[in-house]
């Protein structure tokens, strides 16, 4: 009962969510929470070495929102429900540095692999800061070519 | 300038690459910058198409800037063409996407193309020599693939030659490159 109360919490969220919240307005363990975001997972867990978070799309505030700890995905959470993956850019945090957001992303959702996992194209590139990313014009636009083949992707990789 | 040339396995392009950077006292690069095992293995059937261009993009991308370096002639053996036609043979369910970005503006462009054409006997005969095993048909498949990727070049306003690389000819091949390279300059 609890989880589905969680679940239901994370699918009328619209601005991403952090972990603790969901502990703390259900009144969970974190435990709980994270059993109950696992049927948002495709395949299980994939390991992660970073904390990720969901940027809202609002103009200079970067509003980072922490959404899941090691092993949970935000890009397959966000498969599952596209209203949140279409109005969203990635990113993902690593040693106070944003990093690689949407193909950083793509990258997990596309290529399981072991030696896939980090960076799609930038491996040298992968700790941007904000301005850094801004300027990577080339990187931005990649990744939003990636972006509109995403289905031709999943449905090949499924 | 930045020259590109292309053309299927065992064509020559490499000994002609080469050959031009040397007498334009230019720079010779060569892509992937991987092994051609890796490459072969990747181009091997059953490949995921997706993960296959992951990695020849990924290297595409690392070597961006170095073909920009100011008043050097950079040739480089294989590069945008190569990618459209391979994957039109090993991973055409990808080739809308990777042409979207090989289309970019910030993608560099080369300045000029030229493709080293070959009858099948030619590469058959690289390939006895090279002691390597060859796929004729899957050459002459790649052969059509090129063609068909010219279309990007007209599109994108590259000047491209075909030129043609005949037994025992080498430097003549490479004096008809240079002829063009004149000609455009």
């Amino acid at each position: 009962m609890k989880i589905k109360k969680i679940q239901n919490q994370v699918l009328r969220q619209s601005k991403g969510f952090k972990t603790s919240d969901l502990m703390r307005y259900t009144k969970s363990s974190r435990s709980t929470v994270l059993k109950a975001l696992r049927p948002f997972i495709m395949n299980g867990s994939i390991h992660t070495d970073g904390y990720y978070y969901i940027l809202t799309k609002k103009p200079n505030t970067y509003n980072l929102i922490e959404i899941a700890e090691k092993n949970l995905l935000i890009s397959q959470l966000l498969i599952k429900n596209r209203k949140i993956y279409d109005d969203y850019i990635f990113i993902s945090k690593k040693n106070d540095k944003i990093s690689a957001i949407n193909i950083h992303t793509l990258n997990r959702i596309m290529f399981r692999e072991k030696d896939l996992r980090n960076c799609l194209i930038f491996d040298n590139n992968s700790q941007l800061s904000k301005e850094e990313y801004k300027k990577n014009q080339l990187l931005y636009n990649i990744a939003n070519i990636y972006f509109q083949h995403r289905e031709a992707i999943l449905n090949d990789l499924q | 300038m930045f020259i590109n040339i292309e053309g299927p396995d065992l064509s020559g392009k490499t000994i002609i690459a080469k050959e031009l950077a040397i007498r334009l006292k230019g720079q010779y690069y060569h892509e992937p910058t991987f092994t051609s095992e890796k490459a072969d293995k990747l181009n091997q059937p059953g490949i995921n198409p997706w993960i296959r261009e992951y990695y020849f993009l990924k290297d595409r991308m690392k070597n961006q800037s170095r073909y920009s370096i100011p008043n050097t002639s950079i040739v480089l053996d294989r590069y945008i063409l190569s990618g459209l036609a391979y994957a039109r043979v090993f991973s055409p369910q990808v080739l809308e996407m990777i042409s979207s970005i090989y289309s970019l503006s910030d993608f560099k462009q080369p300045d000029v193309v030229f493709y080293i054409k070959t009858d099948l006997s030619f590469n058959y005969k690289m390939s006895q020599l090279r002691g390597e095993v060859i796929d004729l048909k899957q050459i002459e498949k790649l052969q059509n693939a090129f063609y068909d990727s010219f279309e990007f070049l007209r599109i994108k306003n590259i000047p491209f030659f075909i030129v043609n690389n005949d037994e025992d000819k080498l430097e003549k091949t490479i004096d008809v490159i240079q002829h063009h390279l004149i000609e455009i300059s």
